[in-house]
């Protein structure tokens, strides 16, 4: 019988005394955790994208955009999994989900919430259905409530050793850990980022470490910093290179790169902008002067958030 | 009264003679036989009367020399159609009359009476109006029987005179003509009905006299005096100890001339049940297959009694002191069985074999509604942000007198909707869209009046309350529970089978999901309302 029939029957034997997930102060656990909305990095962008027609920083931006989404949606679906389940035990100032088996055959998954005030802390532990003897903790998190309703402080530890040494596969790649500071209190609202990976053998190139930090006004514009790793200089070192990226809500955007280490140019900065059809409008790249397009001129004003 | 009985029995004796020949000479009979349960709003409906009807109609068409072309029932028809009957029947009598005939026009009524008027379903017919017509009726013996609430005033008004101040003529052996009028009680009490007996007791025990308990003389033949004699003797007595109190009927007459009237000939056919000189005396029931005492027959002793009764099987009672003699009895067709005391066998009266009727079952019937409820909780705070005020739409079915009379049992279904805003400790809003299906079950007890009727009771509810967010990241919520509580309301009768129904409710909720809270709620509802 799934947890959902046995929910059911339960539900029909108990309806004498009542019975189901109506609750206010489940709400109130379920609004402290974090949810894709908020951890997302949204780069504007438009339907139908040229290739070779937007400027080059710009598709780099939106592809970082892209991995740090899927980096954050990765850990939040395990939440989400266990969050759409009802409570299996509430009392005073706690919640948890489950246990229910986990998508890792032979384990199971579980949700304790805790709330001091307006203050959260949740964890998200798994368990060998085999040796019930302790949860392993994958994530931690705790989240201070400021000005209603998703409108907070939150941190997040993600932490995939004890489980990966309990020979589990905790479903989230190569991470080897992650952690997550954002903030809603107001805006702009923004999330700092910094995970590492153990080696991936099929992709030695994939970086082993990075960090994230984006931020994003009410009215769409935002900004985010990243480390990226490519060959732009040629030679035979990966040049590491430090971007943020800022933009306006209508689309208008510029990335100012640093390089950190590399072939040649350690230290020197470029600038590339483009428009709200997303093509270069200025270019200024020391390591590619043919390149160079526009004046500063062309770029819109886009103040530092 | 046992004046008039003694009266009653000297002239049925004195007139033998006539009756007889009258009998003899081919009187013919004319019948129209009324039985009607409802007597409009103001009344509450009855529940034998057209059984008595037909039980009347039965021995006057089997025993009573009443042809199938001059006899009419009529159930629960209107004045109109009693009065349509009547014509019918006077122009019989005329034709008949003027073919040389001798015609007897018998009139039964069983039904509602107020007011001075036979209550007909909706209808009116007034008592004196029909008194007059009777009287004008063009036949020799006009006979009104009437089965009623206060039918005796008809027997007080001018034109008649009660029983006990009749006078015999005992001159001349001429042939009676003019009016007789059987009352079930006096002017001033109920005419009260018997779930044992399945009938009304007048009527009841009328038509065992008509079936051969009222034959005293043992001729095998019951006249109207007999039959009054009897009925009147066991009604009062049925009824000494009733909580409505002695039911006395009543009789007048207004005749010239002499002449007791055969209203059944029992001994001229050999069908039914006969009591030999030898068989025990006392009062034997005559218990049919429903459970209803078909004839009630006093078997004196060293007398013989034939009861005409339908061919069926029958289980006879008689009562004694500390238990019962009971047995089995079949009737065939044309057969006349004889009670064999040794076919008896003792029982305890625990085994009475007269189980009577589920009255309530007779008036059980349906109601619909279709209506609009309010509904809120008490507590302010969890009104505001847990289960908000909701207004709804609901059918319901009530099965009125299904379990006893006067009780209803109800079902209902109602769908709402409400928006509510969660306010959060934590500070900020959740705003939600609230949805409720309620089904519920009752049990009320009603008090029909005129035209109000007013009711309570309790009502279970199974609530299925579910809410869901504007933030898709919140999951609906769902909470059912069963809520007892109490119902009280007021129907009001508007015309033709239409009510309207207004209604409050106050129940109890226990909200057990953040913690156990004793929530109350009321109700406010008012619904049109459609008798089936």
């Amino acid at each position: 019988m799934t947890f959902r029939k046995l929910l059911v029957v339960s539900c029909l034997l108990g309806a004498v005394a009542g019975c189901g997930n109506y609750s206010n102060e489940d709400l109130e656990f379920m609004a402290a955790l974090p949810e894709k909305p908020e951890l997302s990095a949204e780069v504007p962008t438009r339907s139908a994208l040229m290739l070779g027609e937007t400027a080059e920083y710009y598709r780099l931006t939106r592809n970082v955009s892209l991995i740090f989404n899927g980096i954050t949606e990765a850990f939040l679906g395990l939440i989400d999994t266990i969050r759409a389940l009802p409570p299996t035990t509430r009392q005073p100032n706690r919640r948890i989900w489950g246990p229910v088996p986990a998508k890792q055959e032979g384990w199971m998954v579980r949700m304790v919430m805790d709330r001091a005030g307006t203050t959260f802390t949740y964890d998200l532990e798994f368990q060998p259905v085999s040796d019930p003897g302790g949860w392993l903790r994958l994530i931690h998190g705790t989240y201070a409530v400021t000005s209603g309703v998703r409108h907070g402080v939150g941190q997040i530890g993600i932490d995939t050793k004890p489980l990966r040494a309990a020979g589990a596969d905790p479903g989230l790649g190569f991470l080897d850990y992650l952690t997550v500071d954002y903030t809603t209190s107001s805006f702009p609202i923004d999330v700092k980022l910094t995970f590492a990976n153990f080696d991936n053998p099929l992709k030695p190139s994939d970086p082993k470490a990075g960090h994230y930090e984006y931020a994003v006004q009410s009215n769409g514009q935002g900004a985010l910093s990243y480390d990226f790793f490519n060959d732009s200089i040629p030679g035979p070192v990966l040049d590491e290179l430090l971007v943020t990226s800022r933009w306006l809500g209508t689309g208008e955007g510029r990335a100012d790169l640093q390089v950190v280490s590399g072939d040649a140019f350690v230290g020197a900065e470029a600038t590339e902008c483009w428009d709200r059809s997303f093509r270069a409008v200025y270019i200024d790249k020391p390591w590619a002067p043919l390149e160079r397009t526009g004046t500063p001129a062309d770029c819109a004003a886009i103040p530092t958030l | 009264m046992r004046r008039s009985l003694t009266a009653l029995a000297l002239l049925a004796a004195l007139l033998w003679g006539a009756a007889r020949d009258a009998c003899a000479q081919g009187l013919r009979r004319l019948a129209i036989v009324v039985g009607n349960d409802t007597g409009g709003g103001d009344t509450r409906p009855l529940l034998y009367a057209r059984d008595d009807a037909r039980k009347v109609y039965d021995i006057l068409s089997r025993l009573g020399g009443v042809r199938a072309e001059d006899a009419t029932l009529i159930l629960d028809g209107t004045a109109q159609d009693l009065l349509s009957a009547l014509g019918d029947m006077e122009r019989r009598a005329r034709d008949a009359g003027q073919h040389g005939e001798r015609v007897a026009l018998l009139v039964y009524f069983s039904g509602h009476a107020k007011d001075g008027a036979l209550r007909l379903g909706k209808t009116q017919l007034p008592l004196e109006a029909l008194k007059n017509r009777l009287a004008q009726a063009p036949a020799d013996v006009r006979i009104g029987i009437f089965d009623s609430c206060r039918s005796g005033m008809l027997t007080r008004t001018k034109g008649a005179r009660k029983a006990p101040a009749f006078e015999i003529e005992s001159k001349g052996a001429r042939d009676a003509k003019g009016m007789v009028i059987l009352t079930s009680s006096a002017s001033d009490e109920d005419s009260q009905e018997s779930d044992l007996i399945g009938g009304s007791y007048f009527s009841h025990h009328l038509a065992s006299g008509l079936l051969g308990g009222a034959d005293r003389s043992g001729d095998g033949r019951v006249t109207l005096f007999e039959a009054y004699a009897y009925a009147y003797d066991r009604t009062v007595a049925d009824t000494a100890d009733s909580a409505a109190g002695a039911q006395h009927p009543t009789f007048s007459y207004d005749l010239a001339g002499n002449g007791d009237l055969v209203l059944t000939d029992v001994g001229g056919r050999r069908e039914g049940l006969f009591f030999p000189r030898a068989a025990p005396s006392g009062v034997y029931y005559l218990v049919d297959g429903r459970g209803f005492v078909a004839a009630e027959v006093v078997k004196n002793p060293d007398a013989e009694r034939r009861i005409a009764l339908a061919p069926g099987r029958y289980r006879v009672k008689r009562r004694l002191a500390d238990r019962l003699r009971v047995g089995e009895i079949e009737i065939g067709h044309g057969q006349l069985s004889t009670l064999d005391e040794g076919t008896l066998r003792d029982a305890p009266f625990a085994d009475d074999p007269v189980k009577g009727a589920r009255p309530e079952l007779a008036l059980t019937r349906w109601t619909l509604g279709l209506g609009g409820t309010y509904q809120a909780i008490f507590d302010a705070p969890a009104r505001e942000s847990l289960f908000p005020a909701t207004g709804m739409l609901g059918i319901d079915a009530q099965l009125h007198n299904f379990f006893r009379r006067d009780w209803v049992w109800g079902f209902d279904l109602a769908l709402g909707s409400a928006a509510g805003t969660v306010n959060l400790s934590t500070g900020g809003q959740v705003p939600f869209h609230f949805s409720e299906i309620a089904a519920g079950t009752s049990m009320l007890v009603e008090w029909p009046h005129a035209r109000l009727t007013p009711f309570v009771g309790a009502r279970l509810a199974l609530l299925l309350m579910s809410r869901t967010f504007d933030d898709p990241q919140l999951p609906k919520q769902s909470f059912s529970t069963l809520s007892p509580g109490v119902v009280a309301g007021l129907k009001l009768s508007l015309f033709g089978d239409l009510g309207l129904v207004v209604r409050g409710r106050v129940h109890y909720l226990l909200y057990n999901v953040d913690e156990n809270r004793s929530l109350g709620y009321w109700e406010l509802a008012s619904a049109v309302s459609y008798d089936l």
